[in-house]
C-alpha cells in the first residue's frame, strides 16, 4: 500500500462509503468531540489569532529558506553520529531502508505511527523482503492485524470501526477471549506489543518536526509507544517528509503547542520526544545507529508554485475534524492516506490529477477548513485553485459543463441576452412548474431536482417591479 | 458588475455570498493596473444586508413582527470570509413575538456549494438531508437564512421531503408586520 489505497472509481468510492452508517456515525460523534475540544483548547490558550499567525510566519519562514535549513540539520546529526539519506522518490527511500535491514540482516521491524511511511508504502517494501513488520500505535496496529485495512484519517487512523469490530479482529488474529470493552482490549494489545518491543532488530518512526539548530527529531505521541520503538532496538530509523523542519526549539514550542491543541485539544500530549543521534558513550539507553531519510517524493515540485502554503501543514487534521464532507463520505473515499481538505488538496499535487482529479470538487468551499487550520493554509483557495488547474491549464472539464459555462458567460455578459432570458425564464419553465415549484426539471436542472424542489421563476422579474417601484416613488 | 455598480453611493446586498465575491474581485483584478483600483473602491464600498443595517445604519430593531418559533441557519461564507455572525442575531432578536431557537451543528455547510450541489449531487443530499434534520429537531416553524442558494438548497430539499417549515430570507422576516 502506498498514498493510493484503492483502484475504485471516486464515485463509488463515495457510494460504498456512505451506506457505512456506523462509519458515518463515528465520524460524526468524533467532529462534534474533536472539533469542542479544539476550540476549547484555543480559548483555555488565549489570542489563538495571534498564534496561528505566528505559526504560519514559521512555516512559511522555514519553508522559504528550506534549503539552508535541511543542510543545518544534516550537518548537526552527523556530528552527532547519525547518517542522513537524501530520497528524492518513495523508491530511493525504501531502497535505502531495504539496504540497512540487509545489513543488519534485521527480521523484526518496528514502527511508530508515520504517515510519511504509509505514503512510500514502507511496510509492504520491507515485508516483501521477509521481515516481520509491526505497527506499534494502537490505531495502526489494529489496521494491520486486519489484513492491512487502510487509515481513514492521519491521526485517529482507525475513527472508522467499532470496538465491536476491533475484538472480531483481535480474536481471529490474536485468538483474544476477552469482551469488547476498550480497557480489555488495549491491555490485550500492549502484553503482546511489549513482547515484540523486546525483541525488534530495528525501530522505525516518523517525524513531526525535526529541529535543525540540533539535528534532533521531535516525535509527539501520547500511547508512549514511539518512546519503546525509539529506545529498545539496537538500530533506529526515522522517515521524515523534506518539509516538516523548525529552525530552533522556540519553533518547535510553538508548533507542538499547536499541533496537539488542534489534534486532540490537548494543551501538550503525553510523550513529546527529541531523538538526536545514536547513544553516545555516557548514555545508558538508545540505539548504536541512527539513520534519518528525508523524503522528497514530489514535494519540492510544489515549492516555488501556488501551492506551496500546502506543505505549511502540521498533520494535525483539524481541516478533516471540520469538514462537512469528510463527514459524510469517510476517509476511505478519498482513496488516498491522506483524506479530508488536506488530502484533496495535497493527494493530486504529490499522487497526479489522473488519478484524484475528482478530489477538489468534493467540497462546497464552506471554507471551515481553512477557518480551522492553525498554520492558516488557505485551504478552500487552493481546492479552488485546483479546479482552475484542472479545467484551464488541463483542459480536464466534461464538454457538457464546458458547453454550460460559456452558455452563460455569454448570457451573462451581455445585458439584452440577460434580459431576454430572464424574462422568458418563467414562461419557458411553465410545462414542468405545478404549484410554483419545479420538481422535475429539465437539462442543466435534472440533477438539482433529483432530490429537490426548485422554486420556478417569478412571473415578475424584480428589475422591472424595481423600475415601477422607482416610477411609482420617485427616483431616489 | 463593477461597472454596473460602482457609481452607487453604497451596494447592499441581501446575500452573504455575493458581498463576499463583490469584495474578492479586486484579487481577481490584483494585476491588472486599470481593474484593480476600481474593485477596491466596490469593495470598500459593499455590504451585505443586515451588516449594513447593524454596523452602518445603527438599527438593530427595525419594529418587524413574527409569530412563531424560528431557528437560522448562518451561511458557511457570510460567517467565515465576510465575518457577519452577530448582525442577523441581534436583528432577529428584536423581531416582536419571534422565538429564535438554536440550530444543532449550525456551523456545518448545507451542502450547496453552486455546481457541487449537482456535480457531487449524492453528497450534497446527504449534506442537506442532516440540515433538514436538524433544523426539524428545533421544532421551528420557520428557518431563516440571509443566503439565497443556501434557502433554495435547504428549502427545496424540505418541500420534497415534505417538511412543513416555512423557509424565509432575513428580508423578507425583517419586512413582517
Amino acid at each position: 500500500m502506498a498514498m493510493k489505497i484503492g483502484n475504485e472509481k471516486f464515485k463509488d468510492n463515495v457510494n460504498k462509503q456512505m451506506e457505512d452508517t456506523f462509519m458515518r456515525g463515528a465520524v460524526a460523534g468524533a467532529q462534534e468531540r474533536l472539533r469542542t475540544r479544539r476550540l476549547d483548547a484555543a480559548e483555555e490558550l488565549g489570542n489563538w489569532e495571534e498564534w496561528r499567525s505566528h505559526g504560519e510566519e514559521i512555516r512559511q519562514h522555514t519553508l522559504d529558506h528550506l534549503d539552508y535549513y535541511l543542510q543545518e540539520l544534516s550537518e548537526n546529526l552527523q556530528k552527532r553520529g547519525g547518517h542522513v539519506f537524501f530520497a528524492a522518490t518513495a523508491e530511493e527511500a525504501n531502497d535505502y531502508v531495504k539496504s540497512i535491514v540487509k545489513e543488519k540482516r534485521a527480521k523484526k521491524i518496528l514502527k511508530a505511527k508515520s504517515m510519511v511511511t504509509e505514503e512510500i508504502g514502507l511496510n509492504s517494501v520491507l515485508e516483501q523482503e521477509g521481515c516481520d513488520v509491526i505497527e506499534t500505535d494502537l490505531g495502526e496496529y489494529i489496521l494491520q492485524l486486519d489484513d492491512h485495512d487502510p487509515p481513514s484519517h492521519i491521526v485517529t487512523p482507525a475513527l472508522h470501526k467499532n470496538k465491536e469490530q476491533i475484538k472480531d479482529v483481535f480474536t481471529e488474529k490474536l485468538d483474544y477471549k476477552l469482551t469488547s470493552k476498550p480497557e480489555e482490549l488495549a491491555l490485550h494489545a500492549r502484553e503482546k506489543l511489549r513482547q515484540e518491543f523486546l525483541q525488534a532488530d530495528i525501530g522505525i518512526t516518523g517525524c513531526n518536526f525535526a529541529i535543525a539548530e540540533s539535528g534532533s527529531v521531535g516525535l509527539v505521541t501520547n500511547e508512549g509507544n514511539a518512546g519503546m520503538v525509539s529506545d529498545l532496538p539496537d538500530t533506529q530509523i526515522c522517515v521524515m517528509g523534506m518539509e516538516r523542519i523548525v529552525p530552533t526549539f522556540e519553533e518547535f514550542e510553538v508548533l507542538v503547542g499547536l499541533l496537539t491543541r488542534s489534534a486532540v485539544g490537548q494543551k501538550l500530549t503525553s510523550y513529546i520526544t527529541a531523538l538526536t543521534g545514536p547513544r553516545t558513550a555516557e548514555e545508558v539507553d538508545g540505539p548504536s545507529e541512527f539513520h534519518l531519510v528525508i523524503v522528497d517524493n514530489g514535494r519540492s515540485g510544489i515549492l516555488g508554485t501556488e501551492f506551496q502554503s500546502v506543505l505549511q501543514c502540521i498533520r494535525c487534521a483539524a481541516c478533516i475534524n471540520v469538514c462537512p464532507v469528510y463527514r459524510h463520505i469517510g476517509g476511505h473515499s478519498y482513496n488516498s492516506i491522506y483524506p479530508g481538505p488536506i488530502g484533496a488538496v495535497l493527494t493530486p499535487l504529490l499522487g497526479g490529477y489522473d488519478d484524484f482529479k475528482e478530489l477538489p470538487y468534493a467540497s462546497t468551499l464552506c471554507a471551515a477548513c481553512t477557518d480551522a487550520c492553525p498554520v492558516k493554509i488557505p485551504l478552500h483557495q487552493l481546492l479552488h485553485r485546483h479546479r482552475q488547474v484542472i479545467v484551464e491549464r488541463e483542459g480536464r472539464a466534461p464538454i457538457s459543463e464546458r458547453m454550460a459555462m460559456k452558455a452563460f458567460g455569454i448570457g451573462a455578459s451581455s445585458n439584452p441576452l440577460y434580459a431576454a432570458g430572464s424574462k422568458m425564464a418563467s414562461s419557458v419553465m411553465k410545462p414542468f412548474t405545478k404549484d410554483e415549484t419545479i420538481s422535475k426539471g429539465p437539462g442543466p436542472l435534472k440533477a438539482w431536482t433529483e432530490i429537490r424542489d426548485f422554486p420556478a421563476p417569478n412571473k415578475e422579474r424584480f428589475r422591472d417591479w424595481f423600475k415601477q417601484h422607482e416610477k411609482e416613488n420617485g427616483k431616489a | 458588475m463593477i461597472a454596473t455598480f460602482e457609481d452607487a453611493e453604497v451596494i447592499v446586498t441581501p446575500s452573504g455570498s455575493c458581498a463576499t465575491m463583490f469584495k474578492d474581485y479586486q484579487h481577481v483584478f490584483q494585476d491588472d493596473p486599470e481593474w484593480r483600483p476600481r474593485a477596491e473602491r466596490l469593495a470598500d464600498k459593499t455590504y451585505e444586508l443586515t451588516e449594513f443595517i447593524v454596523d452602518v445604519l445603527g438599527i438593530e430593531d427595525v419594529g418587524a413582527k413574527l409569530e412563531g418559533i424560528a431557528t437560522y441557519h448562518p451561511s458557511c461564507h457570510m460567517t467565515r470570509l465576510l465575518g457577519v455572525k452577530d448582525a442577523p442575531m441581534k436583528l432577529l432578536s428584536h423581531v416582536e413575538g419571534l422565538e429564535m431557537q438554536p440550530l444543532p451543528n449550525a456551523q456545518n455547510c448545507c451542502g450547496f456549494g453552486g455546481t457541487f450541489s449537482v456535480k457531487m449531487g449524492n453528497i450534497s443530499e446527504q449534506m442537506v438531508d442532516e440540515k433538514v434534520d436538524s433544523v426539524t429537531e428545533t421544532k421551528a416553524s420557520y428557518l431563516i437564512g440571509a443566503d439565497g442558494g443556501c434557502l433554495m438548497n435547504i428549502g427545496g430539499r424540505m418541500q420534497r421531503r415534505g417538511k412543513p417549515v416555512k423557509v424565509m430570507h432575513i428580508a423578507e422576516v425583517l419586512n413582517s408586520r
